[in-house]
């Protein structure tokens, strides 16, 4: 499997190469175009889990704000592709994992090899990524896995300590130890600074950040919309 | 006539410079400035084949158009009247604008939407797309266009060419035009639970040899982000 991102930052398109017979899982509703030879199966968990293991980890992925059913796609009878897109304007990463784990923004997730396995999971009793949600998704396995964002990617090699802003971070190597606390130096800046609450990390791994966060775009352009019909 | 599209792909905008007498065809509202040796007239577009019926069919499509969809097919002529004039070209969404060459008997089909402008060598047909094409929620008609010159397309997000050669699917979402000598026919996507659960919809599958240019961003997905964010 090979993964390419086209249109990088604003509009990538992630392109996945498969053998014949590969399978590459994807959130549902992300697909963009694909070979006729290339197959799709729907469902929320993956094969041999039933339906009652299938029916949690779909149940686990919606509190997560992902689709509760996921696609997977395999080519039959010759190699194929699949292009993928996110929701958002934004770039999309792709990570080569090799045993270690993965944590992502909840939203994140587009697709990845059969052998990573994505998790929703519980972010601790703090508030993790602020406005977007307590549970975070956690990938383990190995394989590449393409997670996207709102805005550009850059990634942060961390060695020692670094501080994000809760609403800007897509992922991280489980490698790295954090905290969430408040910014600055007291309530003040707490409530004044505009930055409300801040991821502390530490050790050594990598960091993905986002250049623009979701929840303030909201934030902006939502009061300006006329309200709701019901 | 010269076409050079400025600032892809997120802003894309063509800058058409023409000689006397030359004509550009555009989609209505997508002007952004012009020099002052123009004339410019309001037509209907996709008359091609220009039959009093075809002209009857394009009105009264063109009428639905503007009153259900909030979009319609009329379209500007920009006509110079001096040497060296120039017309700038944008569509209404954020995204890329490209240019693709008629001639030679060569046929590319564009939805309605993302027909930007065209020469006014190439003729343009208005197709309906068929009733099921009402199902996927993205525009049903389709611009089938020929003749020679250049044809100027626009998309939500990027371009991505696709050069097919066999069979390929398509999103419709994510349709921008594709080769004319193409057959196309709309399908569900997987079995019928897929077909309800997999958030992909209804799908388009081409068969035959050309391009198909896609674009990377869908309009009813964003739609679906913003929903939420509106207040109660």
């Amino acid at each position: 499997m090979k993964i390419t991102v086209n249109h990088k930052p604003a509009y990538a398109l992630a392109v996945v190469d498969l053998e014949e017979g590969e399978t590459v899982v994807a959130e549902g509703g992300a697909m963009v175009s694909k070979d006729s030879h290339v197959g799709m199966q729907t469902s929320a968990g993956k094969k041999g889990q039933g339906a009652l293991g299938g029916l949690l980890k779909g149940l686990k992925r919606m509190v997560a704000g992902e689709s509760f059913f996921q696609n997977r796609f395999t080519p039959e009878g010759a190699p194929g592709h699949v292009t993928f897109a996110p929701t958002l304007v934004g770039d999309i990463a792709v990570h080569e994992m090799t045993g270690g784990s993965l944590f992502l923004q909840s939203t994140a997730f587009l697709c990845s090899a059969e052998g990573v396995e994505v998790d929703a999971k519980w972010g601790g009793a703090k508030t993790f990524f602020g406005g977007e949600g307590l549970i975070m998704l956690k990938a383990t396995g190995a394989g590449p896995i393409a997670f996207n964002s709102f805005g550009a990617i850059r990634e942060v090699d961390v060695d020692g300590s670094f501080v994000v802003d809760t609403g800007h971070i897509v992922a991280f190597e489980e490698s790295l130890t954090f905290k969430v606390r408040r910014f600055g130096g007291g309530w003040k800046s707490f409530f004044l600074s505009g930055e409300g609450l801040v991821c502390n990390f530490s050790g050594t791994g990598r960091l993905w950040i986002q250049t623009r966060n979701p929840a303030e775009f909201g934030r902006a352009v939502g009061p300006l919309l006329p309200p709701r019909e019901h | 006539m010269q076409v050079r599209v400025e600032s892809r792909p997120s802003y894309g905008m063509a800058v058409v410079s023409l000689d006397a007498r030359e004509t550009i065809v555009a989609e209505s509202g997508s002007m952004v400035a012009m020099s002052d040796g123009l004339r410019v007239t309001t037509e209907f577009n996709g008359t091609g084949g220009g039959g009093l019926f075809d002209w009857i069919g394009a009105v009264f499509v063109a009428l639905v158009r503007k009153f259900l969809a909030g979009e319609t097919l009329f379209v500007n002529h920009f006509r110079a009247i001096s040497e060296g004039q120039e017309v700038m070209l944008a569509p209404a969404m954020v995204g890329d604008v490209e240019q693709v060459e008629l001639g030679n008997g060569r046929k590319v089909t564009v939805q309605a939407t993302s027909f930007l402008a065209s020469g006014s060598r190439v003729v343009v047909d208005l197709i309906w797309g068929g009733f099921q094409m009402l199902l996927s929620k993205e525009g049903a008609f389709f611009m089938r266009c020929s003749g020679e010159g250049p044809l100027l397309i626009n998309a939500y997000g990027a371009i991505e060419k696709v050069v097919v050669d066999g069979s390929y699917v398509v999103d419709t979402g994510h349709l921008v035009a594709f080769e004319g000598s193409m057959t196309h026919r709309l399908k569900r996507v997987g079995n019928w639970k897929s077909t309800l659960l997999s958030g992909e919809g209804l799908v388009m599958e081409f068969k035959g040899q050309g391009t198909i240019w896609l674009q990377t961003r869908n309009m009813n997905a964003l739609v679906g982000w913003i929903r939420p964010q509106l207040p109660k």
